[in-house]
């Protein structure tokens, strides 16, 4: 397992989640155009809270998407044991600008995976990335617009935990 | 959720309850896949899957190509009327071929039970989905089945199901009963004594009266009658069969309020119901359609899953 050392904890974490993408992402576009959607899992989780600080501080109902990219990855016999297909939910996108949101940019595979997942639903006017985390290692030539940390783990990973799926608030190298 | 290991879908009596719970959760993903204006994802793109049917099917043929295709796959259809078989080829020698044509999945329909499983052991790296072999089962149409009662009704657990007709040469039946009782359903067959199984009431409870057998049930799922058998004197006639155990407007009426009508198609109209049964707001025969497809998708993708592994 090696040492564990904790780049956020959960007051840093949610600081970042407001400063750095909540109000980044609330100027993206006019809020009336926006869709916002997470990549599973954590995406996901960090999607519902963005879209619940933009409700409280900008009153703003902003249609929210969940995709599941287990059936659009070029990658999932090799690297899952049995990748969960869990139901995506993806709002009219059409002509609108959607922010795509994830935990942790690596490769950048997910991400292209949940562009075709989006594309497949209709014409958005652009597609938009921010991510709580971006690391080095891209396999793909896919740029963050918003992120909310850069972090170079060198040999090691990083881990975005959040309390409803780890119990607890952090971002971990392992 | 269980981890899917199973390279071949042969049967509900090889299927465990947490395999069974795997599949209808899967196939309730991809439902809403079907309503979509693209209606595919790249899951299996470069995937080659064979339908072998060697019995004649319209509906199970035409629900594992439209799910396959949904997948992406590359499919071949090979039916016994116009393949090498009428000229004398063997199961393993069309097995050998298809591997030789490197295959990854086979959907096999065949008229001799334990024709699949006789594929799965003599392919190891091709997934074999059993599409209805003789009287033994049709694992894929009791799967599509339970995920119509499970959507209908939100559980299965405890659901009264009762099956009428031929249960004798029905494989539809023989699944769905090793489906529904793992899943803890209560079930219940209805029929002449000429189209039960042997020992069957040590199993299920057995009716003859079909008046009596509607009552307070939940699910009422008729079964066609294979009217080749009709010639071999097992009931004396379709006017006398449709009388004793078909379902007519009467009969509707001692339904419990929440009860639907399933039935596997193709229906015999005036036979195993009167039209407007067919027809009418109880029976979900055309949701039953409808969610073969996606129940059939999962099943590919979780076979997918192991083949290639």
């Amino acid at each position: 397992m090696g040492r564990v050392e904790i780049l956020l904890d959960g007051k840093g974490l949610r600081k970042v989640l407001q400063e750095d993408l909540v109000v980044p992402i609330s100027h993206l576009c006019d809020l009336k155009n926006m869709v916002l959607v997470g990549i599973y899992t954590r995406g996901v989780y960090l999607c519902r809270r963005i879209h619940r600080y933009i409700k409280r501080t900008c009153g703003v109902d902003l249609p929210l998407g969940e995709i599941d990219i287990n059936l659009y990855r070029d990658d999932f016999v090799r690297r899952f044991d049995f990748p969960r297909v869990r139901e995506s939910t993806i709002p009219n996108v059409q002509d609108k600008v959607v922010v795509l949101v994830d935990d942790v940019l690596f490769t950048g595979r997910t991400v292209r995976a949940a562009l075709d997942a989006i594309l497949d639903v209709g014409r958005p006017l652009a597609i938009r990335l921010a991510v709580l985390i971006a690391r080095p290692g891209r396999e793909m030539p896919i740029c963050p617009d918003i992120v909310g940390m850069h972090v170079d783990p060198g040999a090691r990973r990083v881990y975005v935990e959040l309390k409803e799926v780890d119990g607890q608030d952090r971002v971990v190298l392992r | 959720m269980s981890v899917w290991k199973k390279k071949d879908l042969l049967g509900l009596k090889e299927l465990s309850r947490e395999e069974i719970i795997t599949i209808l959760e899967t196939a309730k993903s991809f439902k809403p896949l079907l309503f979509r204006e693209v209606k595919k994802v790249p899951t299996l793109k470069g995937w080659t899957i064979a339908n072998l049917f060697f019995e004649p099917s319209t509906r199970t043929r035409v629900s594992f190509e439209l799910a396959e295709k949904r997948l992406s796959a590359d499919t071949i259809n090979i039916s016994s009327s116009v393949s090498s078989v009428v000229k004398g080829e063997t199961l393993l020698d069309t097995a050998k071929n298809l591997r030789s044509l490197v295959c990854d999945i086979v959907v096999i329909r065949h008229s001799i039970a334990g024709a699949p499983h006789l594929l799965a052991e003599k392919l190891p790296n091709v997934g074999i989905i059993n599409a209805g072999d003789g009287i033994n089962e049709h694992p894929t149409q009791a799967l599509l089945d339970m995920f119509s009662m499970q959507e209908r009704f939100g559980y299965i657990e405890g659901l009264r199901v009762l099956i009428v007709g031929d249960i004798l040469h029905s494989r539809v039946a023989r699944s769905n009963i090793w489906g529904l009782k793992k899943m803890k359903a209560e079930v219940s067959v209805c029929g002449p004594f000429t189209l039960m199984p042997k020992g069957i009431e040590r199993f299920v409870k057995v009716y003859t009266d079909l008046d009596e057998a509607v009552i307070n049930k939940d699910v009422i799922m008729f079964l066609r009658i294979q009217r080749e058998r009709q010639k071999t004197g097992l009931f004396p006639s379709l006017r006398e069969y449709h009388r004793l155990y078909g379902m007519t407007e009467k009969r509707m009426k001692r339904l419990s309020a929440k009860a639907v009508i399933m039935h596997p198609g193709p229906v015999n109209r005036g036979v195993e119901m009167v039209p407007v049964v067919a027809d009418g707001d109880r029976s979900i025969i055309l949701e039953q359609v409808t969610n073969g497809v996606a129940v059939r998708m999962a099943i590919l993708y979780l076979i997918s899953t192991v083949v290639r592994r």
